[in-house]
């Protein structure tokens, strides 16, 4: 079966720099993938890539058999991506509700029922969003902003849901709720590429996981597998492994060399 | 595309002025004619005013809508001087363009720190405002009449016979015009403008005043408008509210989109080709389509040609001949030495106390205190958003603070804005890497020598010796550093040529050029691969080794916990733990804040 | 000075104001979409007076020539955002700004050529005859003005608070990065505002021509001051842009009657100058910018 999105050989940036290369991911309909990786490792350049924000300059990325790597970010939100991205980027001055409105703008079949049923989806899902509906986005707290941006993501009827660091800047509970929510978008049949830096939640729910680092896939293969692995542990769950102690041994020794000068 | 002056060889630009000293000595005895002559002198003002604005626009990228008001007061200054008051010409000139400069410096100085274009509809409201009044203020300008007799110009006694000789002293006005304009394009003050049309962060980061910078171009523009303003007065003999409309202002702005607003000569050949059009069209018959030709020259040459007429010849020039910029500097491994002045006695070299931050409802930075010790290597660590970068922007000069206070050596810093807090001796790199793309892998690393500059324009215009000597001082100073970041062979390349990895040194390099008493490290290791991270560490090491301190905000664990003396935790703008290496990786809360609970 | 003098140049000058107030909405509108100052935007006010009155002599019907004149203000926002704005978009910032002067001159040096230099007059939309309010003379065309303006500005909120456009144009000005992941295509916003603002500054040189008589080079006075209402309304909201822009036709009016009538041209530069330069003094002691960008 083919997968529901496949980059292939991906190599993209911005400008001068090259951000990705030669990365190659698929996600499943039905599964949640996972994406990690460390700051400055290319993670937010591939959902960019794969939104249209970015062009690829090699490789290609295609989405229910069809290649979009060309296509305009609008074209590729009608046919059903819809990304929540990083740092929220809600449109702070305008109302819970107005964002999520705007979520609609850009749907499958927007020519379709108004979107008053789909709000009232996201209100059930996220009560408290209701309550705040009028309230301007930006004085939201960080939780609540998170299940906004999820919100009006959903708002445009995706297939495929992109989200990059939901996990960003927010309270353990609040990490936790959101998860939840992700794992209940996925009972309901959605698909889901989630790219994290909280290694452990997000291998928590997802199926499959990846690895980038400095623009390359390194490592992939089942969750639970990448939860054992060694070398993500001591990368990404504070892990005591050998290599990862190694390099701090030896930075520590080469410390003995350079005596300050006072 | 890139609109920023790229430099070229010595020794063809300086044929190149040659050529130009020639050919306005032959002109007049090749060209007879009074016509010829009259035309010459006209295209020469203009030349002097396009100059001026060739460095406005094409280097510190100000537009100016109403520059003619420089050449009003130019003219009305030499004319009033010399007809009401006897004045000779040459220093009514000159007290007429400090006159103008003045008023650009008074106006320009707060405008300048406003971002976005105001400057543009300010100098057109000015120009306005000076119209208005000449028409006005009867008494002292005539009014719409204006001001006539106004005799032939003189430099001590020495009278202009006719229009040979004034032509000889507009264009030696316009060749000691484009010779400042030279002087400054290859000075540190060129290189800096170029600097802060790549990157205004990073340029305020390594101690450049964005606005000062703006607005000695801003005035030595005006001084050139004057200069032309006074020299077409006395070459009709007269002035009134008409000589300098708003028609002259465009005309300039188009004479330099033309001509190319990259290049000095630029203004030069804007000026003759926006003359020589338009006597083309009133030949034709055809004044009134003047400005349909200039507006629809200006559209087309900056939609298709940006860098203009000039710029298109310096290309063409590039492509066949080659380039034969000198590297100059020792590249010996010499010490470079540290400062060790901003230390107190206490051995801090920061103190951050209660510092905050808010956006909106949200907290980024929640009472943060902690300090720093002279020549440790001191790691700011957190999981993302826990407003590590933040609080650095606010360390550096770039976020205002909302609370508390940060004390560098006993001075508080955090009312000052970047250029300030680099002069004071803190450098910073920057997590996305802020670059001058314009610029050579050498010339970057030499901004950051900015702090060290003890010349200023008016030796850099005069070309003083010790401008060169100081030029030289502070590449080798940059080659030093280039050198002590392992990157000495790329000094000649540009920066998008090099490796991420080694654009990171190069950064580092720049900073280090600052000789700064703190160095402020964002994310050094983001991108890089286990080997560069192992060498990242030792280059820290090596910089602490020579008394700098330095302070990093840094993810990767191995990296910090090898290196750092000291660690401070942030988790949600709060500060939650802080000491030694093997303390933090221990603390309970530290470790929940990574792993969540 | 009486109440009714006090009226009298009121009002007057809220008329002038309604002008002042559409041009700057014109300039908020395109510089919050395409972040670029739109220089044209006073010629759009030259070119709906100068093309109404030009079809008028040419006993053209009124209504056909106002329909005329503002459509051809949209058709050249529209040209000017295709041609001019659009390719040029990711140019440096005073590159864009150059272009758009130039664009500016392009326009009143083709109005040069076709309608020559004298201004045109027309006759009021009913007539030239006056009416009384408040003890103010007013021309009966100030009510066009008014009317037009007060429609246009209704219209203009209506549109940005309540519907999805007016959502998409919002957004755009917020944040065009996240717009673009709602699907809003940029460039048909910019075209749409372009093409509005290029409308409505002609529509306020229509109703105004009568008053102030249309010439080739009026545009840069009312590009001038719109752009004073626009910069001390803040440059981000058309509501605080309107509410300046009228302020300035009520203050250049004033001027007029209690300084003297020369006056009146150059009190709007003036305090444009001193606005600028005072609200960069304020920072003069080197104060931080906040920064727009918020990092954590």
């Amino acid at each position: 079966m083919a997968a529901l999105l496949e980059i292939e050989n991906v190599t993209a940036g911005y400008g001068r720099n090259q951000v990705l290369h030669g990365v190659s991911l698929a996600v499943a309909e039905g599964e949640i993938v996972t994406l990690l990786g460390a700051n400055g490792a290319g993670k937010t350049t591939l959902l960019d890539t794969v939104m249209g924000l970015v062009r690829a300059r090699a490789g290609a990325v295609a989405f229910a058999g069809e290649t979009i790597s060309a296509l305009a970010t609008a074209a590729i939100v009608r046919r059903g991506i819809a990304l929540a991205p990083e740092r929220r980027q809600l449109f702070g001055a305008m109302s819970v509700e107005e964002n999520l409105l705007l979520g609609a703008y850009g749907r499958a079949g927007r020519r379709a029922a108004s979107p008053r049923a789909d709000l009232d989806a996201q209100y059930r899902r996220f009560p408290r969003l209701r309550e705040r509906r009028r309230q301007l986005a930006q004085s939201l707290s960080g939780g609540e902003q998170q299940m906004a941006a999820i919100a009006r993501a959903l708002m445009a009827r995706p297939r495929l849901l992109l989200l990059d660091e939901p996990s960003l800047g927010l309270a353990p509970l609040m990490v936790a709720q959101i998860f939840q929510c992700i794992e209940e978008l996925r009972r309901g049949g959605g698909t889901i590429l989630l790219v994290e830096q909280n290694a452990r939640a997000a291998l928590g729910i997802a199926d499959r996981a990846y690895v980038l680092e400095t623009g390359r896939i390194t490592l992939s293969g089942p969750a639970s597998a990448l939860l054992e692995n060694p070398a993500v542990q001591d990368a990404y769950l504070g892990g005591q492994g050998s290599s990862s102690r190694a390099m701090e041994e030896r930075i520590r020794a080469r410390a003995a060399l350079y005596p300050v000068r006072r | 595309m890139s609109t920023s002056p790229r430099a070229v060889g010595r020794q063809p630009r300086a044929l190149l002025f040659a050529a130009f000293i020639v050919a306005i000595l032959l002109y007049p005895i090749v060209m007879r004619s009074d016509y010829a002559l009259g035309a010459a002198i006209t295209v020469g003002a203009m030349a002097i005013a396009s100059v001026g604005f060739v460095l406005l626009i094409g280097y510190a990228h100000q537009l100016a809508i109403g520059q003619a008001a420089f050449c009003t007061i130019g003219g009305y200054g030499s004319a009033l001087l010399v007809t009401r008051h006897g004045w000779d010409p040459f220093p009514a000139m000159l007290v007429a363009m400090v006159g103008a400069m003045a008023l650009a410096y008074v106006v320009g100085r707060p405008i300048l720190k406003l971002r976005g274009f105001v400057l543009a509809m300010a100098s057109l409201a000015l120009q306005l405002i000076l119209g208005f009044l000449a028409v006005q203020w009867t008494d002292l300008t005539g009014g719409a009449i204006g001001i006539d007799g106004v005799p032939r110009f003189a430099i001590f006694g020495w009278a202009v016979g006719g229009d040979r000789d004034l032509f000889y002293v507009v264009w030696g006005a316009v060749a000691l015009a484009v010779l400042v304009g030279l002087n400054i394009d290859r000075s540190r003050i060129g290189r800096e403008l170029k600097a802060i049309a790549s990157s205004e962060r990073a340029a305020g980061s390594v101690g450049i005043d964005l606005a000062a910078a703006k607005v000695r171009m801003f005035v030595l523009s005006a001084g050139m408008a004057s200069v032309a303003g006074s020299l077409t007065v006395h070459y009709l003999r007269l002035m009134d509210p008409g000589v300098f409309g708003f028609q002259y202002s465009l005309d300039i702005i188009t004479a330099v989109v033309i001509g190319g607003l990259t290049s000095i000569w630029g203004g030069v050949l804007g000026a003759a080709i926006i003359v020589a059009l338009r006597e083309g069209l009133r030949f034709a018959a055809q004044p009134l389509f003047e400005g349909i030709v200039m507006g629809a020259l200006t559209v087309l040459v900056l939609l298709l040609f940006p860098r203009g007429v000039a710029g298109g010849i310096a290309d063409l020039y590039r492509r066949i001949g080659s380039r034969s910029e000198m590297s100059g500097g020792g590249g010996a491994v010499a010490d470079f030495s540290d400062t060790a002045s901003v230390v107190a006695d206490d051995g801090t070299i920061l103190t951050l106390d209660g510092v905050s931050r808010r956006f909106g409802s949200l907290v980024a930075v929640d009472q943060v205190g902690f300090t720093v010790q002279r020549h440790s290597i001191t790691a700011l660590i957190g999981p993302n958003g826990a407003g590590k970068t933040t609080l650095f922007n606010m360390i550096s000069g770039d976020q205002p603070l909302d609370g508390g206070r940060i004390v560098l050596a006993g001075e508080r810093i955090d009312l000052l804005p970047p250029h300030r807090v680099a002069r004071r001796g803190v450098a910073r790199t920057f997590q996305n890497l802020e670059l001058f793309d314009n610029l050579t892998v050498l010339d970057n690393v030499m901004c950051g020598r900015a702090r060290h500059a003890a010349t200023g324009l008016i030796e850099i215009v005069a070309r003083l010796p010790r401008v060169a000597r100081e030029e030289r001082v502070q590449r080798a100073a940059a080659t030093r550093c280039l050198a002590f970041v392992g990157l000495a062979d790329a000094a000649h390349r540009m920066p998008s040529a090099l490796p991420f990895g080694h654009q990171r040194l190069l950064e580092i390099a720049r900073a280090l050029a600052l000789e700064p008493a703190l160095l402020l490290l964002d994310e050094p290791a983001s991108g890089l691969n286990d080997s560069e991270t192992e060498a990242l560490a030792d280059l820290i090491l090596r910089i602490r080794a020579r008394g700098v301190t330095v302070l990093l905000v840094e993810h990767d664990i191995r990296l910090v916990m090898g290196l750092a003396d000291h660690i401070v935790v942030m988790n949600y703008g709060k500060k939650i733990a802080e000491g030694a290496p093997a303390l933090v990786r221990a603390d309970p809360h530290v470790l929940a804040a990574y792993l969540g609970s | 000075m009486d109440f009714a003098t006090l009226a009298q140049l009121t009002l007057s000058g809220l008329t002038t104001g309604c002008v002042y107030a559409l041009v700057a909405i014109g300039f908020v509108l395109c510089a919050n979409v395409s972040g670029i100052v739109n220089f044209a935007q006073g010629e759009y006010v030259m070119v709906g007076g100068i093309v109404t009155a030009g079809l008028v002599s040419m006993k053209f019907p009124l209504g056909v020539a106002i329909v005329i004149a503002v459509a051809l203000g949209a058709v050249l926002g529209l040209v000017q955002e295709r041609l001019t704005v659009a390719p040029i978009r990711r140019a440096p910032m005073f590159l864009q700004a150059t272009v758009a002067l130039g664009v500016a001159v392009l326009i009143r040096s083709v109005a040069l050529v076709v309608w020559g230099k004298d201004p045109y007059g027309m006759p009021g939309f009913i007539g030239d005859d006056a009416f009384l309010f408040l003890g103010a003379l007013l021309p009966l065309q100030a009510l066009f003005v008014w009317g037009a303006t007060a429609l246009f500005l209704a219209v203009t909120f209506w549109l940005l608070k309540y519907t999805e456009l007016g959502r998409a144009i919002r957004a755009v000005a917020i944040n065009p990065r996240a717009a673009r992941l709602m699907g809003i295509e940029i460039g048909r916003i910019s075209m749409l505002v372009f093409a509005a603002s290029g409308a409505a500054g002609a529509l306020a040189g229509v109703a105004i021509a009568p008053i102030t008589s249309a010439s080739w080079d009026s545009g840069l006075e009312f590009g001038v001051k719109g752009f004073t209402g626009a910069i001390i309304g803040g440059f981000r909201s058309p509501f605080w842009a309107t509410v300046a822009g009228l302020g300035i036709g009520m203050l250049e009016s004033l001027s007029a009657g209690y300084v003297s009538s020369e006056a009146k041209d150059i009190v709007t530069y003036g305090v444009l100058l001193l606005y600028l330069m005072i609200r960069g003094g304020v920072f003069a002691l080197g104060g931080r910018a906040t920064g727009a960008a918020d990092q954590h």
